[in-house]
Formats: C-alpha cells, structure tokens, sequence
C-alpha cells in the first residue's frame, strides 16, 4: 500500500509543479510587463543636481591672496596688543594717546584701526597712525616699520632713540640697525626675535612674557 | 432539475479550484483586479504559510505588489514601510532564487534598482531644498538596496554627483556662520574625501576641499580676537598653518590637472604666503599677474 501510494504520488507532485510553473510563468509575464512599463518612468536625475551645483558650486571659490595678507596682518596686530602690554616706557610717555606708527604695511595699518579704536593701554587710548613720510615718526609709542622702508632707521635714528619709541620690524638681521623687536619666520609660523639692550638705549624694558616667548634675545 | 445539478457542479468546482490556488496566485488575481488591498492580506498569508514562505516567486509577487502600494500611497508613513517590504520581498526573491532556476534573478534585480533609483531620486529632491541630512539618508538606503543585489554594487557616478552637491551646500553654510556650522565643514571634507577615493584627479573636488581647507585656516586668523596672550595666538597660528598646509596639499593635486586656473594659483600663491614660502608664493603671484594681469585681490 505504501508502495502504491508512492508510485501514484510521484506523477501528481510533478504534475502540479507543472501546472504551477505555467501558471507562473504566465504571471511573471505579466508582472515583467508592469515592471519595464514602469521602469521606463524611474530616471535619476544627474542633470537636476548639475544644474544645481553651476548655481551652488562658484560661490565656493574665494580662496583669495589678499585674505591671506589679512590674516598675517591680523596676526601681527595681536602680537602688537602683546607688546604694547608687555614693554615698559618711560613716566613722561604714559599719558595722553599711546601711539601705533606704522609705515609700509597699509594691511596691518587697517587692521588695527579696526581691532584697536575703542581699546586702550591702561588709561591710554590707542591712536593708530599711517606714516606716510619720515616727519610723522616722531611721538610714536610703537613703531612698525615694514622691510621695504627700513631706511628711516639710519636717518632717524636720533631722533627715534630720545623718543622712546619701540621699534618693530620685519627683516633678517636688522637687530644690527637699531630695530627692538623683529618678525622671524625661521618655520611657517610668525615668530619674533627681540634686542632687550637696543631697547634699553631707548629707556624703553621688554618684558619677560614677551622674551620668553622669542626665538632669540640679545 | 437537471439546471440544479449543473449549478451544484459548477459551486463544488469552482469552490474546489478556489481551495486548490495558493496565497500568493489569489495575490496575484487581486492585483490584477487593482485591489490592492486584497492582494497585500493574501500576500501577507502567503509569506505565514510554510511552503509558499520558501517558493521565490511568493517574495517576488510580494515584492511587486507592495512596491505598487508604496507607488500610489500618499501617506508618507505608509509608502515607507511599503517600500522596505518590497525591497525585503526582492531580496529574498532573489536569494532563494539565486542560481535564477526559476528565471526570476533578472526581474528581482530590475525592481531593486528600480527601488534605488526612486530612492535616489528622493534624496536629489530634499538636496533642491537644501535638506542635506535627509538626503544622504535616502542615498544611504540607496546604496543598501543596491547591495541587496551585489555586495560590490556601487554606482559611481550617482556618488560623485550628489555627495559633490551636498558637499557643495555644506560649503554654503558653513560659509554662512563659520563658528556654528562646523559640522558641516567636516562632513563637507568628508563627502569630498570620498569623491576622490573615488577619482583622486577630480579638479573640482580638489579645488573645492583646498578653498575650503584655505578658508578655514584664513578664518581662524581674521576672526580672531586681538587680546590673545602669546601662547593664545602661537597655538592659533599652528592650527593656521595645519589648514594652510592641508590647503596646498590639495591646490597642488587641482594644478597639476589645470595649470591655469586663476581660482588655484591665487590660492596657491595664498597658501605660500600664508607659510612664509616667498620664493613659491612669488612664482604663482607672477603666474595670476601673467594671467589676469593683476595679483589675488578680492
């Protein structure tokens, strides 16, 4: 009987593996033709997104040369604070406007109107001045002179040492020349070098925080 | 009486043909009635029974017919959960089906692209409105169902495409707010990053991760506050020169595909001067003066 039962039920399993496989087949036809009808509507949309990016895309590109001189100027007018807090000057300078001279670098100038207007040095308000000839010098507190203009330092030099005046600068070995602090840049960072005993001839004392922070100190 | 007979005959019949069709044919007869009501309950009884829980071609009907559902909803809900059951029911169509004896490989894998590509498509439209996040979550499941196919599907070309336009609207906010946004700064870079493990020469997306490597360096000097003790603004500089330098590691790939492009040599000479390297920052400035007959101003 289980024999029986066995032989019977092979030909009915194919059977009906047969006549679902039609069944099947008919209905993934159809299915087949549904899905290429509507895969014709599905596209992706490459060209939505490259319109999008010529409008996004040149907003991106300010790299710009002049904002870098910005940022090294910016750099430098918080050193600037630091010295200007860090030095001492004589008694008869530390009254009326403490004054900034700068000549030659007109992006420094720039951004220390703009940081320094409203900031003062103890009770003494910062007044920050574009030197545009060698007369306008004199009564400096601080004086930037960029490399380009260096010659003041040998013309001037009398009348810079009675006044006081920190020198600053931005030139390899010009501590020889009279300057006080000098801009270095033996690595990509902006450092400084300073003469305490160039300084000293001025009456002028640079401070600890600021020679401890130089790459040389004479 | 013969009439009852005959009636009696057809209701056994077609009663007997009824019980005789399995979950997912009954599936399919809705479907092909437009009920698709109809068709999901019967599907969802197909996929409960054990014999058709293995037969491919119940996960394939299923896969169709909530992919038909997902098409035509309106709820935003219910078109989700439809879709990844489709997606599901496509994947296991597939696997069960996998050295394609019952001809269904082909049709399982048009219905996942298919899938992916509306998803695609999805996150192209929350990107026109500058819904970056949701986007990317599209794409993801964009490239989850597309590996649902091959481990190693990957269409370069969608990649490139939107993570350069979500890149690019990072960029955007990140411009518009440097301090609170950034987030999308590194995500930015980072959607740049994978466009070039992609195409490593790709000029745009070296010139736009060096702008924005050049700018985030630029802004950390400018924005900078002017009472910074020493140490403060030595640590701020190196921070500077890190970006600057990630700047022209990048410029330096986008100018060796285009030598003169004004956007890289102004940046270059940009990153130069930034280092302190006057000799290099000299050679690109001549180059824009040649070029536009001015340096890098704004």
């Amino acid at each position: 009987m289980a024999r029986k039962w066995s032989n019977e039920s092979k030909p009915y399993e194919i059977l009906i593996v047969t006549r679902l496989k039609k069944i099947k087949i008919s209905y993934i036809a159809y299915l087949r033709t549904i899905l290429d009808k509507s895969l014709k509507n599905v596209k992706f949309k490459t060209t939505i997104i490259l319109v999008m990016l010529s409008i996004i895309v040149p907003s991106t590109v300010v790299a710009q040369l002049s904002s870098a001189k910005k940022a090294r100027a910016m750099q430098k007018a918080v050193y600037f604070w630091n010295f200007a807090q860090g030095c001492d000057w004589p008694d008869e300078h530390r009254s009326g406007n403490f004054v900034i001279g700068i000549y030659g670098d007109n992006e420094l100038f720039t951004a220390l109107i703009k940081g320094y207007s409203s900031l003062k040095r103890g009770s003494q308000p910062f007044k920050i001045v574009e030197i545009n000839e060698v007369s306008q010098i004199n009564g400096c507190h601080m004086l930037y002179v960029d490399e380009a203009k260096k010659n003041v330092l040998e013309s001037k030099r009398k009348a810079l040492k009675s006044s006081a005046t920190l020198i600053i600068t931005n030139q390899k070995g010009i501590l020889n020349e009279g300057s006080m602090i000098n801009f270095v840049y033996p690595t990509p960072l902006t450092e400084f070098e300073v003469s305490k005993s160039n300084a000293s001839k001025s009456k002028l004392v640079i401070g600890k925080d600021i020679s401890s922070m130089a790459v040389a100190v004479r | 009486m013969n009439q009852i007979i005959y009636i009696a005959f057809f209701l056994i019949a077609a009663s007997t043909i009824t019980a005789q069709q399995t979950n997912w044919e009954q599936a399919v007869l809705c479907y092909q009635k437009d009920s698709l009501i109809c068709a999901s309950e019967k599907i969802d009884l197909a996929i409960k029974d054990s014999n058709e829980v293995k037969d491919p071609y119940t996960w394939h009907v299923r896969a169709f017919i909530y992919r038909e559902i997902y098409k035509t909803s309106s709820n935003e809900q219910e078109k989700n959960l439809a879709r990844e059951k489709s997606v599901e029911a496509f994947a296991r169509s597939l696997s069960l089906d996998k050295e394609d004896e019952q001809k269904l490989k082909t049709n399982n894998i048009k219905g996942l692209e298919s899938i992916a590509t509306g998803l695609y498509n999805e996150g192209v439209n929350c990107l026109q409105i500058f819904e970056v996040e949701k986007g990317m979550e599209f794409f993801e499941k964009h490239n989850k169902t597309l590996k649902l196919i091959d481990e190693n599907y990957v269409i370069q070309e969608r990649e490139i495409s939107i993570k350069k336009a979500a890149a690019a609207i990072l960029t955007d906010r990140y411009n518009d707010d440097n301090e609170g946004n950034s987030d999308a700064f590194n995500k930015a870079i980072e959607y740049y990053n994978d466009i070039l493990k992609i195409d490593s020469n790709d000029f745009k997306t070296n010139l736009n991760i060096g702008v924005l490597y050049h700018n985030k360096g630029i802004n950390l000097l400018t924005g900078t506050r002017l009472d910074l003790t020493l140490p403060e603004i030595m640590k701020l500089q190196k921070n500077h020169v890190f970006y600057m330098q990630k700047s022209l590691q990048y410029m330096t790939k986008a100018y060796q595909t285009d030598k003169n492009h004004p956007g890289v040599i102004r940046a270059l000479a940009g990153a130069y001067y930034s280092l302190h390297d006057d000799e290099k920052h000299e050679f690109y400035n001549q180059k824009l003066i040649k070029l536009e007959g001015t340096e890098g101003a704004e």
